[in-house]
């Protein structure tokens, strides 16, 4: 037994090493003939930034389907198979196979009207493809979604405006359209659109590339650094000018049919150089749409031999985001501490040494995977000790401190509170982000920062140093809520316990002042250097002061003898819907709380979260003193250790 | 709250001492005075205090969502007492509707200044030395009166600058004033301003450098021009007024004081000096002037009195600085392959004459340049991209948050890390 209590946390280590080893290992394996992961390692410059085309692939099919992986139908009649493809198979289809990619069922649709007026029926899964759609039943339903468009706009202006939760399904769905249409539109290809090229196509096709020129990612790369990449359309249209040097009679061979279409823009695509990007791309095609796997993945490893040489991409980096989008470490950090939380509940029962061992050793494992995580999102972006640039990256960043400072508390204290506050502040903070990246509906999570916000330096300081205040608060409001939950409906905490989680509250309640106060001056520093104004009274500055107000509002009140350990949890469980006010309220202001959509589940959320607080920190102010179920442990018997005078000197007074 | 507190002090703890709280000596004798100093120095009105501020502050975010933030600012911080309408919290509210009602509560300048006398009186009274609650203490001292002074004497003004060209005045949105400029003689332009205060409807303006009197027939705080349909009489008899009129609006509330400015405008008539002789009507607007157009050099209403061109212009507030800012270029970069921004930057050329200057600056986002108690933030741009516009601060306090923060910071970090090692000693001696 005991050489097992021994062995234990170590073999439960072992097992989580090797789940996040083969869950890495996997992500990195191809599955089909075609490479479809160095594909995805391709680079493509879109939202201002380079990215892999699997991120592109991902965010695209996330925005269309809900999910970033799709199951396609192989065969036909008693030989269909489905299978689960990633992404990138997707992709490559909308790029180099648009028949085919229309035929792939993704369009996730739920809602019956919405189902009913485009002549579809439910089904399990309620994924549908493009082509299952008839065109007359398409037209019909585009003008209900320019009536639902055009009542949203009325809202917007103050005006009223009836507008049904079908027809917000309704909207819905046409931004997956919408999606659908921008990813296609990677595919410039002239020919892309059935096997002709007449010269009335070929401007239909001009018009096409002039008219989508601006927003279309652009995937021919450039040398230079920071420069504009070409989209597929205008290299083609180089190329094709090229080689008709501004004479259209020269299409005319194509017209009568005496050169095939398909063989004059890939003799315009080989004049620009055997190696040319668009003649890569144009040869990866053909050998994607006819089925020969050894040549394409030739082809795409001379892609990126060639990308090292010269191009302004960075091919470790496009190979790391990709990794990052199939290992998804701060997903991985959910399992882990929901698996850390279960541990710890174990222990409180029995079997503790082991339970809190192996706990522990989770907790390391976490905090590595998340710091890991976070610099390669900060190497990804360019942006050393930059934590957090967008409010995903904030409930992720919360999620690691927290980590870091539960176990720090675990490290003085060892008795398991540090462990739970790790855990369980983390999950939900991770759930949060995760939810935040899911609601942005496949949005990237690593955008460029706007002019003004795009600067290192207060973004390394300002906004990690809040944010931390943020984590700080919140980690001193779940002590709060332990204290109250174990002292009203459990007999286990004696004076001990109380004194000694009051000191951690306290200690968190010092250090979140702190770095809430000094972040927030930072942060009226960068607008005096930006714009003038050391303060401004914006909603969100003003939450950042509502927090230090809070806080320093806490610490007074201990000072002055007016709460206690109970008065000190009870304010700190308020301390949490202050800090979600400032860390989310604030943001909702802006665009009006009243507008429906995705903000009204985070508001909805927002409040439940807020409504759960209060009853808390109600039940820790107002509920009988003798009615705690602790009132007994904590009113009798002699504190086992330690005197008032110790505790005293913490206090500063 | 308050029950929280109550409750919490109610409990038969352990004898943590509430000894510093300064309620706890019962003195046999209280003198009233004493007792006052007492409760203005107590840790108690500090609660209470942060707790009106923290509310006031949260209130003041809400009352954004309708209101426009200077308003708010100057309504609820920057005031003595502030009736607070119900209305704010229909922002939780599921369907928005009118509510009516309010309640009155303290401004931030009586919150700020019972905290200041709450703080003095607290460290009179209990002084003790400990260097990081002084210095933070201090430093929020410097922090409140640097909000002060920035709310009393903060100017924020605007320049416009097109590239190849300079310009040596800053305006203000925020008022107007009406110059009349005679341009006769070719080197220098003879300017008479008056105020906006002066522009009351009805009133007469009269000016001894000025051949004629000014009534003032109408004045508009924000208007809109439009051009008069046919058939409809004008009210002005020469200039931009025989085409179009000047509408009344409503005054702006809107949430962002750079996207919307009120636009004031106001109809003149020129009167022969000292009698009722009419010399003509007019009508003019700020939105002839600066921020509405890129060649603002030449505008104004022209009426030639006495063989002299005069110029009536109504314009935002100007202020002509002794120095001349010329835009070398205005560059807008975006991120690759977007419309993105990216950022923002002028190449200026500073020339003042009288100290000798001629240097080339470089500003751009986050990189204002001062110069003479001021400061030129890179703000916005004209629509074509070829002109720059700054945001000009002259705020007499901009250092102190900085003095105030370096204090606080150094406080909280030596007050904290003493509690910290303290702890962290006694805790890893065991």
């Amino acid at each position: 037994m005991k050489t097992f209590e021994r062995i234990f946390p170590w073999a439960i280590l072992l097992i989580i090493m090797a789940y996040l080893v083969s869950t890495a290992a996997r992500t990195t394996r191809n599955k089909s003939d075609f490479d479809l992961v160095a594909f995805g390692n391709l680079p493509v410059q879109t939202g201002g930034r380079i990215k892999p085309l699997d991120t592109l692939a991902r965010n695209s099919l996330y925005a269309i389907s809900h999910k970033a992986a799709f199951v396609e139908e192989i065969g036909e009649g008693d030989d269909l198979v489905e299978k689960k493809q990633p992404a990138t198979r997707w992709f490559a289809d909308m790029l180099f196979n648009e028949q085919r990619a229309a035929e792939h069922k993704v369009f996730r649709i739920v809602n019956d009207h919405v189902l009913g007026s485009l002549g579809l029926e439910p089904r399990k899964g309620f994924r549908y493809a493009y082509t299952e759609i008839a065109p007359d039943k398409l037209r019909e339903f585009q003008q209900w979604a320019r009536d639902v468009s055009q009542k949203e706009q009325m809202r917007q202006q103050g005006m009223k405006a009836d507008i049904t939760v079908d027809d917000a399904q309704a909207s819905a769905f046409d931004s997956k359209l919408a999606a659908f249409s921008k990813a296609l539109a990677v595919n410039q290809f002239p020919i892309a659109r059935g096997n002709e090229l007449t010269q009335g196509e070929f401007r239909v096709w001009m018009q096409r590339i002039f008219r989508e020129s601006g927003n279309v990612p652009r995937i021919i790369p450039t040398a230079e650094e920071d420069a504009d990449w070409s989209t597929i359309g205008t290299a083609s249209f180089k190329a094709i000018g090229e080689k008709v040097k501004g004479d259209m009679a020269a299409l005319e061979a194509v017209d009568d049919g005496t050169t095939k279409a398909a063989t004059f823009v890939a003799e315009a695509y080989a004049a620009t150089g055997d190696n040319s990007w668009i003649n890569l791309l144009w040869k990866m095609r053909d050998a994607y749409r006819h089925g020969r796997p050894d040549e394409f993945n030739a082809l795409v490893a001379q892609y990126h031999a060639q990308l090292g040489q010269d191009s302004a991409a960075s091919p470790p980096r496009l190979f790391l985001e990709s990794f990052m989008n199939g290992f998804q470490p701060f997903i991985q950090c959910i399992a882990l501490t929901l698996i850390t939380m279960i541990l710890v509940v174990i222990s409180w029962f029995g079997w503790r040494r082991p339970m809190l061992r192996a706990a522990m050793c989770l907790a390391i494992v976490t905090l590595i995977v998340q710091t890991t995580g976070l610099f390669a999102r900060m190497y990804l972006e360019d942006r050393p000790f930059v934590f957090v640039t967008n409010l995903y990256s904030s409930a992720v960043f919360i999620g690691w401190v927290v980590v870091m400072v539960g176990l720090f508390l675990e490290f003085i204290f060892r008795n398991s509170v540090g462990l739970t506050v790790a855990c369980v502040v983390s999950f939900l903070s991770l759930i949060v982000a995760h939810n935040l990246d899911v609601a942005g509906g496949g949005q990237d999570n690593m955008q460029v920062m706007q002019a003004v916000l795009d600067t290192n330096f207060w973004l390394a300081t300002h906004v990690t140093i809040v944010t931390f205040g943020y984590a700080a608060t919140f980690i001193a409001g779940f002590l709060g809520i332990i204290y109250i939950v174990l002292g009203v409906f459990t007999p286990v905490l004696d004076k001990d316990l109380s004194r000694t989680l009051g000191r951690m509250t306290y200690g968190v309640i010092c250090a979140a002042t702190m770095l809430s106060f000094i972040g927030t001056v930072l942060g009226g520093i960068w607008a005096d250097q930006s714009w003038g104004r050391f303060w401004g009274w914006d909603p969100k500055e003003n939450g950042a002061l509502n927090i230090v107000m809070w806080n320093a509002l806490i610490l007074h009140a201990r000072w002055g003898g007016m709460v206690r350990q109970r008065g000190i949890a009870a304010l700190a469980v308020l301390g949490n819907i202050i800090t979600t006010w400032s860390w989310f309220g604030t943001n909702m202001l802006g665009v009006g709380l009243h507008s429906y959509g995705k903000m009204d589940r985070a508001f909805f959320w927002m409040m439940i979260f807020m409504s759960t607080q209060l009853v808390i920190a109600g039940f820790g102010a107002l509920w009988p003193y003798k009615s705690w179920l602790s009132y007994e442990a904590l009113t009798q018997g002699p504190p086992k250790r330690r005197g008032g005078k110790r505790v005293s000197k913490l206090s500063p007074a | 709250m308050a029950e929280a507190t109550d409750t919490a002090v109610r409990e038969p703890m352990d004898p943590l001492p509430a000894s510093k709280a300064p309620r706890a000596p019962a003195r046999p004798q209280p003198n009233p005075l004493m007792l006052l100093f007492q409760g203005l120095a107590s840790l108690r009105l500090t609660v209470v205090l942060l707790l009106l501020g923290s509310l006031l502050v949260f209130f003041g975010t809400l009352a954004q969502v309708d209101g426009g933030i200077w308003q708010i600012v100057s309504k609820y911080f920057r005031s003595y007492v502030v009736w607070i309408p119900f209305q704010i919290f229909n922002v939780f509210a599921a369907e928005r509707s009118d509510v009516a009602g309010g309640f009155p509560f303290p401004g931030g300048w009586t919150i700020g200044f019972f905290l200041l006398v709450n703080l003095f009186s607290a460290h009179a009274l209990r002084f003790r030395f400990r260097v990081g609650i002084l210095l933070t203490h201090a430093g929020l001292v410097v922090l409140l009166l640097s909000e002060f002074v920035t709310g009393m004497w903060a100017i924020e003004t605007k320049m416009n600058i097109n590239e190849g060209s300079f310009t040596n005045y800053a305006y203000d949105t925020r008022e107007a004033e009406l110059a009349i400029v005679d341009a006769s003689d070719p080197d220098n332009n003879h300017v008479v301003a008056i105020p906006q205060s002066l522009l009351a409807p009805g009133s007469v303006i009269q000016h001894e450098q000025l051949p004629f009197d000014i009534r003032v027939d109408e004045f508009y705080e924000n208007s809109s021009l439009v051009r008069r349909q046919a058939g409809k009489e004008a009210l002005a008899t020469f200039g931009t007024g025989l085409t179009h009129d000047a509408k009344e609006r409503s005054v702006i509330t809107g949430t962002d004081p750079n996207q919307s400015v009120d636009i004031p405008a106001a109809y003149f008539t020129l009167r022969r000096k000292g009698s009722d002789t009419k010399l003509g009507t007019c009508m003019t607007s700020c939105q002839l002037d600066v921020p509405f157009r890129e060649d603002w050099d030449t505008i104004g209403q022209k009426r030639i009195v006495d063989g002299k061109p005069y110029q009536l212009n109504l314009r935002y507030r100007r202020y002509y600085k002794p120095y001349d800012l010329h835009l070398i270029d205005f560059r807008f970069d975006r991120y690759q392959g977007t419309q993105i921004p990216k950022n923002y930057s002028s190449d200026v050329r500073l020339v003042n004459p009288s100290s000798n200057e001629d240097r080339e600056i470089h500003i751009k986002m986050n990189h204002p340049l001062r110069y003479q108690g001021e400061t030129f933030f890179q703000s916005s741009f004209t629509p074509n991209e070829r002109g720059t516009i700054l945001q000009v601060v002259n705020n007499p306090g901009w250092l102190m948050p900085y003095i105030s923060c370096t204090m606080i910071s150094l406080g909280l970090i030596i007050h904290f890390s003493q509690t910290l090692f303290k702890f962290l000693q006694r805790e890893l001696a065991k």
